[in-house]
């Protein structure tokens, strides 16, 4: 038959102060962590409807499909920049040449 | 205690998170507010789907070394935080800091009535892996956010005072480390198992 050993160490050993206690206690039950300024009440409103009448996955593709369009402009952008300086810098050895 | 994993950008988890919660917020929009924005107008729960919406709406251009967020034991994403590197006058001195630019809890640990998915504890984690983060950048740990009228008590209770009135509250260097000293007796005491 087992025995049950008595435990030797008390792994959670900490008393916490009657302070702590009650912290500990409205932070778990006030953990309604929300920061950042929030938008005037009528933007608020509009906002709240728009989540019940949007479907979420159409309305994020979107969004992300004109962001993609925005980052592709940009990259052209960029890709004939370096087209236009790399040949200035072909022009230039070659005079050099 | 609750625990929570530390997640630092947009993983493929973040976007499911994201996408979970609007489906279970207008589930809980249509059983507890019976689908009416009124019903639900100045609850934690309502002011916590504006503010996920405002970050969502705007998620594809946010810069992914800003986005931190927590998940809890059953995966589930439980916070998300959009953050950015400023800096605040300290005795008329520059001091670089972190300011939280938003922070939304889950739709499930905002709203009053009890769900199954709740994991008290996410906001805290959240904060909390945003200090420990910087502590191993060798970074500043002073926080910045602006509060919520209704959830200033919630920052208070983590450390940070108000500067100004406007809302602005701040977690200074001592605050950060007391914070993370007072969540390690909380680890180790037997109270909140």
């Amino acid at each position: 038959m087992s025995q049950e050993l008595p435990e030797t160490k008390d792994k959670k050993a900490y008393q916490p102060t009657p302070e702590q206690l009650a912290r500990w206690k409205r932070l778990d039950e006030n953990d309604g962590a929300i920061a950042g300024i929030m938008p005037p009440e009528e933007e608020q409103v509009r906002i709240f409807k728009e989540f019940l009448e949007t479907d979420y996955l159409t309305d994020q593709l979107e969004k992300v499909r004109t962001h993609k369009e925005k980052l592709l402009k940009k990259l052209k952008s960029a890709e004939e920049y370096e087209e236009f300086l790399l040949e200035k810098i072909e022009e230039r050895e070659a005079k050099k040449g | 205690m609750n625990e929570f994993s530390y997640i630092v950008g947009v993983t493929k988890e973040v976007g499911e998170g994201l996408a979970l919660w609007n489906e279970k917020a207008r589930e809980y929009v249509e059983t507890y507010y019976q689908g009416l924005e009124q019903r639900a107008r100045g609850t934690r729960f309502y002011r916590g789907v504006i503010k996920t919406r405002t970050i969502t709406n705007s998620l594809p251009e946010i810069e992914e070394e800003n986005i931190r967020s927590v998940f809890d034991d059953q995966n589930l994403l439980a916070s998300i935080a959009i953050i950015q590197d400023t800096s605040i006058l300290v005795e008329e001195e520059l001091v670089n800091c972190i300011e939280i630019e938003s922070i939304v809890n889950s739709p499930w640990n905002l709203i009053q009535y009890l769900v199954p998915e709740r994991r008290k504890g996410a906001g805290t984690a959240i904060v909390e892996g945003i200090i420990k983060e910087n502590r191993e950048k060798g970074l500043s740990r002073i926080l910045k956010l602006f509060a919520v009228p209704e959830e200033k008590i919630f920052y208070s209770d983590l450390g940070f005072t108000e500067t100004d009135g406007s809302g602005e509250m701040i977690l200074g260097e001592s605050g950060a480390a007391l914070l993370l000293n007072d969540l390690d007796q909380k680890r180790n005491s037997s109270t909140f198992d």
